[in-house]
């Protein structure tokens, strides 16, 4: 393979690699060992998304999961084989925060935060987000519509 | 003082090496400065370093290599002046152009001794990797300094030695080390090469 030392610095790497990154930050209330793993059933139905839609799961999906003196845990998924990687132990707390991101490539990004939304809907834990999608507008039940990839999901609980 | 660049693709185990390396530096008593760049607009390796104790400087939102190269730039001598480090290490999204960053670590003039440039594959999705994204692949490993096989765990040792083969073929400058992060396995090399 030739050296392509290219100092193109408009040229955007995240395009060129087909990326897309979306996430979102909030707060869980009630957080313990069964939430922790909802969280993680949640990046697992995300990642088993991504490689439906794109063919192959390349990228990650990462969760960090925080109290304000900075103790935490980190969820980390890159390969569906592994699993849900867990690193630290948060014991349980009224609430902690949380930031997720999805960092992967060839799948729409638009679609992505729909899957990420409603993956954290289906986990039905007291949830508040701060910081992520909010074009995407959830009311007691689905509105998507046609073109909803919810499945049989039409009911959300929302807090 | 000296820059480390940790480039390679996502979840390769940048953050992983991040906090071996750093671990590594503490022991050796040197003051080391940790800067972290996320593509997405949430940062989660930042709080990942704030739990194991180390500050790190986040830059989310965008790549360093391109969007944050300014960002990048102004940080960088902002650490310089500011912290006076011995060493920087720096860990770009996942979809960075390593070799980028290097360039700009130069053009920011911080008076670095030297600019190093690790290379991170991972083993476990070197196939799918390649198969995809070859040409995204090579660009990441152009301009390494050496190259990291990281999670050497995770393949027999049969498809280790074969990616070891197809990195050296495609890559006969560069030295390749394999590694498991996580375990430790041959962590006493790489660590040997830190200046």
């Amino acid at each position: 393979m030739t050296d392509k030392n290219t100092t193109d610095f408009n040229e955007n790497s995240m395009d060129y690699a087909g990326g897309v990154a979306v996430g979102v930050t909030g707060y869980i209330t009630n957080f313990n060992a069964d939430a922790q793993a909802r969280i993680s059933g949640a990046l697992m139905e995300i990642g088993k998304w991504i490689d439906e839609e794109s063919g192959a799961f390349l990228g990650h999906v990462k969760c960090g999961i925080y109290l304000e003196n900075g103790d935490g845990v980190t969820l980390n998924l890159t390969n569906l084989e592994n699993g849900v990687e867990v690193h630290g132990i948060l014991e349980p707390a009224e609430k902690v925060g949380f930031s997720i991101l999805c960092a992967v490539l060839d799948v729409d990004k638009h679609e992505l935060e729909h899957m990420l939304l409603h993956a954290l809907e289906d986990t039905f834990l007291d949830i508040e987000l701060t910081k992520g999608s909010h074009s995407h507008k959830h009311d007691d039940h689905c509105g998507c519509g046609d073109n909803c990839k919810c499945g049989n999901h039409h009911e959300h609980h929302h807090h | 003082m000296y820059v480390y660049i940790l480039g390679g693709f996502l979840g390769s185990g940048k953050t992983s090496l991040m906090l071996n390396l750093t671990s590594m530096y503490i022991d050796r008593g040197q003051k080391v400065a940790l800067l972290v760049n996320e593509s997405g607009d949430v940062g989660v390796d930042g709080a990942t370093m704030k739990r194991e104790g180390y500050d790190a400087i986040e830059m989310p939102n965008g790549c360093i290599c391109c969007t944050l190269a300014s960002s990048l730039q102004e940080g960088l001598r902002s650490i310089a002046r500011d912290l006076k480090p011995d060493v920087i290490l720096i860990e770009p999204t996942g979809l960075a152009l390593p070799h980028r960053v290097k360039d700009l670590v130069r053009i920011a003039m911080i008076d670095e001794e030297e600019t190093i440039l690790i290379g991170v594959v991972d083993a476990q999705r070197f196939d799918k990797l390649i198969s995809k994204k070859s040409e995204f692949f090579d660009r990441q490993m152009q301009g390494c300094n050496f190259i990291l096989i990281n999670k050497s765990d995770t393949v027999s040792s049969e498809k280790l030695a074969e990616i070891r083969n197809w990195m050296s073929s495609e890559y006969p400058d560069k030295p390749i080390h394999s590694v498991s992060v996580k375990e430790g396995s041959n962590m006493d090399e790489v660590h040997e090469l830190m200046k």
